[in-house]
């Protein structure tokens, strides 16, 4: 009987080197939970399953304070997109599986991690979620790479393939149905970041604002906290006739001054003249 | 105490809460719907409140009048919904050892709350329109 061939350590990898064209800013930067900038956060989920985390980028990142501290293996490879952080790691640490998140998964979660770690399939080339919201479609960017896939990929390579969606289509990868398709969701523009992660209040509407917004409620990004600016943009939006000075803010169902702060789910109620009695 | 009510204030049951064997004076106030206001015709009224605001702020100005009158007792109840003309809006009723803190309590605790607790006032005309009351430039086209 043969042992068993040791286990390749699974090191995490987070791809940041992403231009993020579409979001229009540095996705990696982006906070999601605890105002933490989400490559940061990704990479620490990562450290709760895999031994070592590396930080994927471009050369030019380098000197980024957001990956302060962060080990980084910088693209080696002349081939665009995610592919070429993940050859560039296997390249540096060729013993090694990789568990690799792109960090514009805003959902990504402990046990996603955990759940695919567990399900890893060592003589598999890779172990990857299918992803509900893609047909079922393999989803390259929250996947583990075994050590051998390097030279499967480079043949596919080869052949011209540079997705890795296709690469791991054509090769014989594990596939696993994740638990809840919601953490495989990724953010891509501004407004999957607004939708999905910012947080909100909940602004109430009475009298003639719930006449004019034809509503009760309706929530409303923080995306900044300035109740004159929320206002603002609300009497703008629902037409409201009414200046500041004759309207009085509530928050939690107590009046409230103009320069009071919001925090995420407070709900905020504008006070048009009121006319009891 | 203060309440709000979508249903006919019962003004007797209200007063005889207010009863102490202490008490020299009762004053209470009533307001009811005119047939008129600013020179137009009214035919009927709707209130809306913010009820928690409202219960929050009402019963914050009857803490208010026992703190800054001597009596003993007080309290408001306010209508919500559709009124007809004569029907009774508001009712605050004070009792009190001497008539002149009652007097000044009421009439204290009405107008602070006219000021103050979020209530609105929805007037329909005779001509067919419709206004919030105290709200500039808050016409509706139509009836609603």
């Amino acid at each position: 009987m043969r042992e068993p061939p040791p286990l390749p350590p699974l090191y995490g990898l987070v791809l940041a080197g992403g231009r993020s064209r579409r979001m229009g800013r540095d996705k990696a930067a982006l906070a999601y939970q605890g105002g933490v900038p989400h490559v940061r956060r990704t990479a620490a989920l990562l450290s709760e399953t895999c031994g070592r985390v590396f930080v994927s980028c471009r050369a030019d990142q380098a000197a980024d304070p957001l990956l302060d501290g962060l080990e980084q293996i910088p693209d080696a490879f002349a081939v665009g997109g995610p592919l070429n952080g993940i050859l560039s790691a296997q390249a540096a640490h060729p013993g090694a599986a990789f568990l690799v998140a792109a960090c514009d998964l805003p959902f990504l979660s402990s046990e996603a991690l955990r759940a695919l770690a567990a399900a890893r399939d060592p003589a598999a080339p890779a172990t990857a979620y299918e992803n509900p919201a893609r047909d079922g479609a393999i989803e390259p960017l929250c996947a583990i790479y075994e050590p051998g896939l390097a030279d499967a990929a480079r043949t596919l390579m080869a052949a011209g393939l540079t997705c890795p969606t296709k690469i791991l289509n054509g090769l014989d990868t594990r596939r696993l149905a994740p638990a809840d398709a919601l953490f495989l969701a990724n953010a891509n523009t501004p407004e999957d970041y607004e939708k999905a992660f910012v947080p909100t209040v909940t602004v109430e509407y009475f009298a003639i604002f719930r006449a004019l917004a034809k509503r009760p409620a309706e929530e409303w990004p923080l995306r900044e906290s300035s109740l004159p600016r929320i206002y603002d943009a609300l009497r703008a939006r629902h037409g409201f006739p009414l200046g500041r000075d004759s309207v009085h803010v509530a928050i939690n169902d107590a009046y409230a001054s103009w320069d009071a702060v919001l925090a995420p789910g407070d709900r905020l109620a504008f006070i048009p003249p009121v006319s009891g009695g | 105490v203060f309440h709000l009510t979508s249903e006919p204030i019962a003004a007797a049951a209200l007063r005889a809460a207010l009863e102490n064997s202490a008490a020299g004076a009762c004053v209470t106030f009533e307001g009811v719907v005119r047939n008129h206001n600013d020179g137009r015709a009214v035919l009927r009224l709707e209130y809306e409140a913010y009820p928690a605001l409202a219960h929050k702020e009402g019963e914050a100005i009857l803490a208010e009048a026992r703190a800054r009158f001597r009596i003993l007792e007080a309290a408001c109840v306010h209508r919500t919904g559709a009124l007809e003309i004569g029907g009774m809006a508001v009712w605050v009723g004070v009792s009190a050892a001497h008539r002149g803190e009652a007097f000044d309590a009421c009439r204290f605790i009405i107008d602070t709350v006219k000021h103050r607790v979020p209530i609105w006032k929805r007037e329909f005309y005779a001509d067919g329109t419709v206004e919030w009351v105290n709200c500039a430039g808050c016409a509706e086209s139509g009836k609603s």
